[in-house]
């Protein structure tokens, strides 16, 4: 009875410490049941991140290959006009991911346009591109916000493209690189 | 003249405890004569039991607590490749030893799993392999003891020890943080 006592007593007095120790012993008389606890802590680290990909990628690595969209008019196009597809290039593989809360999605064309030197330029206004309801393709020159999920960015995506092609031109390539930006506030 | 032996007599004539005396005199001249004395030996062992995860002192209370950190790395973030922890001071080694027959052998997680403001981590992400010994990890209950491991005690007695060390499944990405959460383990007797 009296040690039964003091196992109160010890278990009342040391309760604190046997919750955080790493090690601990206690002793009992026969018919008592006694117990042991010790504690151990985790972490994990977890950084902010932002991951973008337009076209060829890696996931979660740094590539730098450029991809390229290619409107190839034919000649009833050239005369006719109408929308072009894109005829290399047609389908480039987009991803966000992002742990930080909404994403703000941008892309800015270069320039005023699509040059070909010495003609006329192209505006950017004359490209459309269409991604899926998750992860939209931004309109050229300005951005959309992708709403987080739990804190979470994740889509994936699709990106065509379409040229308007609403104006004849003088026969070139014209060329234009959208930079494409994702960020965390 | 017969040899006198005075138990012997003590014990005829009805005082029995005589065998139990602690000191016993007799005389005589023929051989064998001897004397006799008892002492009771007794060892009192009380039931123990001792737990041990992480730094510890064998056999004695030791405050001292460890943390394991799972660092994730930007280019791995819910990946699904899993990101092995590191101890804050070397190995978690492990053991319980207890003489009063098996034992049982529970964890519990902090309730609602490892925290980061109001995201948390799921303790079915952190995985714990056993090497070394033949202490199993309990399963790791979220706010409550999980599943009991029961050690079978050898001749009454539970000594086991084994080297723990953990994994973060990472597979899915989670917010940015740190996410911290508590396993408290007990081993307990009956």
């Amino acid at each position: 009875m009296k040690f039964a006592k003091q196992l109160i007593a010890l278990a009342v007095l040391g309760a604190s410490v046997s919750a955080f120790a790493a090690s601990d012993i206690n002793t009992g008389a026969a018919g008592v049941a006694i117990s042991a606890t010790a504690a151990l802590d985790f972490r994990v680290a977890v950084p902010r991140i932002i991951y973008l990909q337009v076209g060829t990628g890696a996931a979660f690595t740094d590539v730098t290959t450029v991809d390229l969209v290619t409107f190839g008019l034919t000649a009833a196009q050239v005369t006719g006009g109408g929308a072009v597809v894109g005829t290399s290039g047609a389908a480039i593989t987009a991803r966000v991911l992002g742990n930080g809360g909404n994403v703000t999605f941008s892309a800015a064309g270069s320039g005023t346009g699509l040059t070909n030197t010495g003609l006329a330029i192209i505006p950017w206004s004359q490209i459309t591109g269409t991604g899926s309801a998750g992860l939209p393709h931004p309109a050229i020159g300005g951005s959309t916000v992708l709403a987080a999920a739990a804190g979470i960015v994740n889509q994936t995506t699709t990106f065509t493209f379409s040229y308007a092609n609403a104006t004849q031109l003088a026969a070139g390539n014209y060329n234009g690189t959208v930079t494409y930006t994702a960020a965390l506030p | 003249m017969p040899a006198f032996k005075y138990s012997t007599l003590m014990a005829l004539i009805g005082f029995g405890q005589a065998v139990w005396a602690e000191s016993d005199i007799n005389s005589g001249i023929a051989a064998g004569l001897s004397a006799q004395a008892h002492l009771d030996v007794r060892v009192a062992v009380p039931r123990i039991i001792f737990l041990r995860v992480g730094t510890g002192t064998n056999f004695a209370d030791n405050g001292t607590r460890n943390r394991v950190t799972f660092t994730v790395l930007p280019a791995n973030l819910g990946s699904g490749t899993a990101v092995i922890g590191t101890p804050s001071a070397g190995p978690i080694l492990a053991r319980v030893l207890a003489n009063g027959g098996n034992v049982s052998f529970r964890a519990s997680g902090t309730n609602g799993g490892l925290a980061s403001g109001a995201n948390r981590i799921a303790w079915t992400q952190i995985v714990p392999s056993v090497s070394g010994g033949s202490l199993p990890h309990p399963a790791i209950g979220n706010g409550a003891p999980g599943a009991v491991t029961t050690l079978v005690a050898s001749a009454g007695i539970v000594d086991r020890s084994a080297t723990y060390t953990f994994a973060y499944s990472n597979s899915v990405p989670v917010p940015a943080g740190t996410y911290n959460g508590r396993v408290t383990y007990t081993a307990s007797l009956p």
